[in-house]
C-alpha cells in the first residue's frame, strides 16, 4: 500500500511570555539547531518530532491524554495552523510548506477534511443544515447552478441518512444524532481522501453512538476514504481502527496494529491507559494506575524520558539517556528503555 | 446492608417543570434508597431524570420545578418540608454534591484553599486560627501532593483532575453521610478518571458513607457500584445489585443500553444502537415511557400503571413483559 499521508519529524513549538520569538526567528532558530535563541525564551514543545503514515483506505487511531498534543497535531494536519518544522506529505505533495492561510486555494483542500469535535458547538447556529452542508460545495466545488447545488446537498444528506425534510432546520431544532450527521455530511461533501475525525462521538449518548460509528464505517467503504480517528474512548478506537498511535507529551511513544496495542502493549504508559478503561476486572486494572500529572511540556530535557516520574519501570537510566525505539515486529514499536514484557 | 434505615430514602417522587410550552413531567413515581457504606449508581441517557432526582434530594431544584408527589428523607430530615435555613445546614454537613466540570464549579478568582475554608467556616468546623491547618488536612485526605503549596493555588493553575480533587475535598470537608457525585469524571482523561473514581470509592469505604454516582457510562457503574438504578424518561425502569443487573438484565432498555456500549474486544456488529429518542415529556404519556422504542411492546403494556416487580431478591423491574 502506498502512503496517502506521510508525516516526518513534525514539530510545533510555542514561545512563551512576552519575550517570544517571531515566526521567522523561530524557523531560523530551529534551522540553526536551537543554537541562536535568546537564553530567556522558553519554548513549549506541543508536538515534538512526530513521524507516521496513513495508507489509502486505512483508519489510524490517535490516543493520548489531554495536553499531549493531539489537537495541535490535528490542526497542523488539517492545515489550520503552521508547523515549526518537519514535513506533511499528502498524496506525494508537501502540503506542509503551504502556509495555512493560503491552503484554501490548494486543490488538496477538498481532499483533506475534518469533522470537528462536539456537533452541538461546531455548527453555525444561524446556518440551516442545508447551508452548513452547502458551504464547502459553494466555495470549492465549482458548481454552475443552484439546482446542481441542491442536488449535491441532497445526495450527501442521503449518504449520511439525514432525512431531507430536516435540511431546512437550524441546529437547535435537531437532535444530537442529527447534528452529528450534518457535521459529517459537511466534511464528506467534497468526497475527501482523508477525513480527520476529532472525537466524533464523545458528545453523543451511547444510544446514538453505535449508529454514528456504523455510519462512519459504511462511508469509509463507500467513498474509499482514509481516517485519522482521534478519541478519548479507547473502546471506540479499538472497534474502528486498523492501527493506533499513542502520544505522550508531544511524542509518539507507541505505534502498532490496534488489536496488538490493546492486548499486548509495550510501553508502560500504554498499559496504564488501557487498564484505566472502565468495565474490566478491577483487581487487575488498579495495579497499573498512574500517579501524578505529566511533566511540563516547556523546554523538556532532550536526554530524558518524558514519562519518567510516573512510570513504574523508570530507573536512573531514564533521566540520563533518551529512550530508544524497540520493535518486536516490523509494524509495532515503542520508545522506551524498559518496555513491558509480555506475560 | 448492615443497618436497616437508609440515609437517603426517596419515595414515589414526581417532579414537573412548568414551562411556557407546557408541563414537562420530568420524574414520575421515582423511588430509591441508599444505605450507609453503599455506592449506588444511577445510569441513563441524558434527559432521563438522573440529575433532577439528585438536585431534588439536595433541595436545590430549579424554581421552575415543582414536586407534585412523594417524599424525600435524608438522614431523617424531611427535605421537601424543611425550611431553607435547615437545608443550608444540611448541605455540607449531612449531604454534599460534586458536580461535573470542576473548572466551572470552582470560583476562578479565589484560591482553592479559601474556597474549602468557606465550607468549614460556614459550618463552624474551625476558627480562623486553625482554618488553614484544617484545610490542609482536608487536602491531604484527597491525596493532593504538596497541600501546603496548593492551598494558595487558583483553579486555573491546577489540572482538571486536581480541580476535581479540590471539589471532592470541599464536599467532604464536614464529613457528610451522603455524597452525590453527578458525572464526576466527564471531560477527564481515562487515566485521571480511574484515579478520581478510585479515590471516591476508597473515601466512601473508609468513611462508611452513602454514595450516589450519577453517570451515563454503564461500564464505569459496573466497576464501582454495589447497586444500580437504571432510569429512562423520568422513570426508574430497573434496579438491583450490579452483579444481577449485568449478568441478567430484565428490562428491555437495560439490555439495549448494555448492547449499545462498546466494551473492548468484539466487533462493530456486536453493538446496536437504541431505536428512536426519549419521548416528549410534555402532554399525555403512555404508562410505559419506553413503549415507543421497545420491540416487545404489546397491548398489555398500555393497559395500566406500572408497578415494580421483584423478579429476584432485591432486583426490581418496571415492565409488563420483562425479559
Amino acid at each position: 500500500m502506498t502512503a496517502l499521508l506521510k508525516v516526518s519529524d513534525l514539530k510545533k513549538y510555542y514561545a512563551l511570555g512576552g519575550k517570544g520569538l517571531s515566526d521567522n526567528a523561530m524557523v531560523s532558530w530551529v534551522r540553526n539547531r536551537f543554537t541562536n535563541a535568546p537564553k530567556e525564551t522558553q519554548m513549549l514543545h506541543a508536538v515534538d518530532g512526530v513521524n507516521f503514515e496513513i495508507s489509502k483506505g486505512e483508519s489510524l487511531g490517535l490516543v493520548g491524554e489531554s495536553g499531549c498534543g493531539k489537537s495541535t497535531l490535528v490542526a497542523m494536519l488539517a492545515r489550520l495552523s503552521d508547523s515549526t518544522s518537519g514535513s506533511i506529505n499528502f498524496a506525494d505533495k508537501d502540503i506542509g510548506s503551504v502556509p495555512a492561510k493560503q491552503f484554501h486555494a490548494e486543490p488538496e483542500r477538498s481532499e483533506l477534511q475534518i469533522v470537528f469535535q462536539d456537533p452541538h458547538e461546531s455548527l453555525n447556529p444561524r446556518f440551516t443544515a442545508f447551508d452548513t452542508i452547502a458551504e464547502p460545495l459553494r466555495r470549492l466545488a465549482n458548481l454552475s447552478s443552484k439546482a446542481e447545488l441542491r442536488a449535491r446537498v441532497e445526495a450527501v444528506a442521503t449518504q449520511v441518512d439525514l432525512p431531507l425534510q430536516l435540511l431546512g432546520r437550524f441546529p437547535h431544532q435537531l437532535s444530537g444524532g442529527q447534528k452529528a450527521r450534518v457535521n459529517i455530511a459537511r466534511a464528506i461533501a467534497l468526497s475527501p481522501k482523508l477525513l480527520i475525525l476529532d472525537e466524533p462521538t464523545s458528545a453523543l449518548d451511547v444510544s446514538v453512538q453505535a449508529v454514528i460509528l456504523k455510519l462512519l464505517v459504511r462511508l469509509k467503504q463507500e467513498l474509499g476514504m482514509s481516517y485519522l480517528f482521534v478519541s478519548h474512548d479507547l473502546n471506540v478506537v479499538r472497534l474502528l481502527c486498523d492501527r493506533v498511535i499513542v502520544m505522550y507529551l508531544g511524542q509518539i511513544i507507541e505505534e502498532g496494529p490496534a488489536e496488538e496495542i490493546f492486548t499486548n502493549p509495550l510501553h508502560p504508559y500504554t498499559r496504564a491507559l488501557i487498564s484505566a478503561i472502565p468495565g474490566q476486572n478491577k483487581e487487575d486494572a488498579s495495579k497499573y494506575r498512574l500517579e501524578g500529572d505529566p511533566l511540563s511540556p516547556v523546554d523538556p530535557d532532550p536526554e530524558a524520558c518524558r514519562f519518567y516520574g510516573r512510570c513504574p519501570n523508570g530507573t536512573d537510566l531514564c533521566t540520563r539517556a533518551a529512550p530508544v525505539k524497540i520493535s518486536p515486529n516490523p509494524d509495532h514499536y515503542a520508545v522506551c528503555h524498559f518496555p513491558v514484557l509480555s506475560e | 446492608m448492615s443497618n436497616s434505615v437508609p440515609i437517603l430514602d426517596i419515595k414515589n417522587l414526581s417532579v414537573e417543570f412548568r414551562t411556557r410550552s407546557g408541563v414537562v413531567k420530568a420524574l414520575e413515581n421515582v423511588s430509591l434508597e441508599v444505605f450507609r457504606g453503599e455506592i449506588v449508581g444511577i445510569v441513563g441517557e441524558s434527559g432521563s431524570g438522573k440529575s433532577v432526582s439528585a438536585l431534588t434530594a439536595m433541595g436545590i431544584l430549579d424554581p421552575a420545578g415543582h414536586v407534585t408527589a412523594g417524599s424525600i428523607s435524608l438522614g431523617g430530615l424531611d427535605v421537601l418540608g424543611a425550611s431553607e435555613a435547615v437545608l443550608q445546614t444540611m448541605r455540607g454537613q449531612q449531604a454534599s454534591m460534586i458536580f461535573q466540570s470542576p473548572r466551572t464549579a470552582l470560583n476562578p478568582i479565589r484560591t482553592v484553599g479559601n474556597q474549602i475554608g468557606d465550607v468549614l467556616h460556614r459550618h463552624n468546623m474551625a476558627d480562623r486560627q486553625h482554618l488553614r491547618e484544617m484545610v490542609i488536612r482536608t487536602l491531604k485526605t484527597v491525596r493532593i501532593p504538596d497541600p501546603e503549596r496548593r492551598f494558595d493555588a487558583y483553579p486555573f493553575e491546577l489540572s482538571g483532575g486536581m480541580c476535581q480533587r479540590i471539589m471532592i475535598a470541599m464536599a467532604l470537608a464536614c464529613s457528610p453521610e451522603l455524597l452525590i457525585a453527578d458525572e464526576p469524571t466527564t471531560g477527564l482523561d481515562v487515566t485521571t478518571q480511574a484515579a478520581i473514581m478510585d479515590l471516591i470509592r476508597d473515601l466512601s469505604r473508609e468513611r462508611n458513607m452513602a454514595t450516589v454516582l450519577i453517570t451515563h457510562d454503564l461500564s464505569m457503574a459496573a466497576d464501582y457500584c454495589d447497586k444500580i438504578i437504571v432510569m429512562h424518561a423520568g422513570h426508574v425502569v430497573e434496579s438491583g445489585s450490579s452483579h444481577d443487573l449485568f449478568t441478567s438484565p430484565r428490562h428491555p432498555y437495560t439490555a439495549k443500553l448494555m448492547k449499545a456500549t462498546p466494551n473492548g474486544g468484539g466487533s462493530l456488529d456486536d453493538i446496536a444502537s437504541i431505536h428512536g429518542g426519549l419521548p416528549d415529556l410534555r402532554g399525555l404519556l403512555p404508562p410505559c415511557r419506553f413503549s415507543g422504542r421497545c420491540e416487545r411492546h404489546e397491548a398489555i403494556c398500555d393497559s395500566g400503571p406500572l408497578d415494580a416487580k421483584e423478579v429476584s431478591p432485591n432486583h426490581f423491574v418496571n415492565c409488563q413483559r420483562p425479559l
